[in-house]
């Protein structure tokens, strides 16, 4: 009984300490946010399991891990609001060209973040070319560019990176 | 500005509110999330100065240190200082209430005792002790087993108690 309860317990915790950093903060998967996120998935296992390392155990751990999951996830679809709520919105931080800049700095995003993904997934050079960028519910930004060639005939809005 | 342009409904009024509600709740969760480090730093959740404690017997003869705050299945001590007064005749013998006892999952009592028995609601332990020893104090090494607040009793055979609660987190 007590590891449903623990695993019901640390599902919500980690739910919640996610949901306080920031969608974005362990998106970047840069080497240490990996090593970070094998302490935290330790830490929570110990925490879990306690001193019981019995096949019965991890079956029961697993299940009640598992259908709270599938339980939210019915939740969600039912609700719109729920799934706000777990999952965030996704957020525009270039419109139409232009940099919103007080968005970036509440979701600690700053352009250099927005011209890697720019780079990574549109080959794209500066920051002129692109026409919007997301930031994902997942965490990663997505990027819009301009339509044709870039910047030049349309993007007199866009402002400079520099 | 130009025109708006609206991904989907990315952009709506709705969307915005939550984004704004999403980041006051982000700073104030981060004040929250120090708030519980500085907690645990101070020993709320134990092995800290919130959690060492200690109590003594009225008479003086009975000094006891335990940690206030322990935590379900991880290591805990519970150490009893004894004066000289606490010896007759090179004995030396005190009592723990079994409720105590009974929750708070004894792993190891340095010194052994020569003896113990099992009266009733207390359980009494005998120590042959050298007159001349400073040394008088016994180590109970403990592992709680259940989430619980616990009352604990403590005194010396003859003499006055010591009484303490001991709050035990899962």
């Amino acid at each position: 009984m007590d590891t449903v309860l623990r695993a019901v317990g640390i599902y919500f915790v980690l739910l919640l300490v996610f949901r306080i950093a920031g969608n974005r903060s362990l998106a970047q998967i840069t080497m240490f946010d990996f090593v970070l996120l094998l302490i935290i998935s330790e830490s929570s296992q110990q925490g879990i399991t306690a001193n019981d390392y019995s096949f019965t155990n991890a079956v029961v751990l697993i299940s009640t891990l598992v259908l709270v999951d599938v339980l939210l996830s019915l939740w969600k679809q039912r609700s719109e609001k729920m799934e706000r709520l777990l999952d965030g919105m996704p957020l525009i931080l270039v419109r139409h060209g232009e940099v919103l800049q007080v968005r970036l700095d509440k979701v600690r995003v700053d352009q250099k973040d927005i011209l890697e993904a720019a780079r990574e997934l549109q080959g794209i050079e500066r920051l002129d070319q692109i026409k919007y960028a997301v930031l994902e519910r997942g965490g990663e930004i997505t990027i819009i560019p301009w339509e044709g060639s870039p910047a030049a005939d349309e993007g007199a809005t866009a402002k400079k990176a520099s | 500005m130009p025109k708006q342009h609206h991904i989907g409904d990315l952009e709506s009024p709705e969307g915005l509110r939550f984004h704004r509600r999403q980041w006051s709740f982000e700073r104030i969760g981060w004040i929250a999330l120090g708030l519980f480090v500085l907690l645990a730093l101070a020993g709320l959740f134990g092995m800290g100065p919130a959690s060492h404690a200690r109590a003594a017997s009225a008479d003086g003869r009975l000094r006891v240190e335990y940690e206030r705050f322990a935590r379900r299945q991880a290591p805990s001590e519970l150490v009893l200082y004894f004066s000289p007064q606490a010896v007759r005749d090179g004995r030396l013998r005190f009592w723990i209430s079994r409720d105590y006892l009974d929750e708070v999952g004894v792993q190891q009592i340095v010194p052994q005792p020569s003896s113990t028995d099992l009266g009733g609601e207390k359980i009494y332990f005998d120590f042959n002790i050298d007159p001349g020893s400073e040394y008088r104090a016994v180590t109970f090494e403990l592992q709680p087993e259940q989430t619980s607040r616990l009352q604990a009793n403590v005194g010396l055979d003859g003499g006055s108690e010591v009484r303490y609660w001991q709050f035990i987190y899962p």
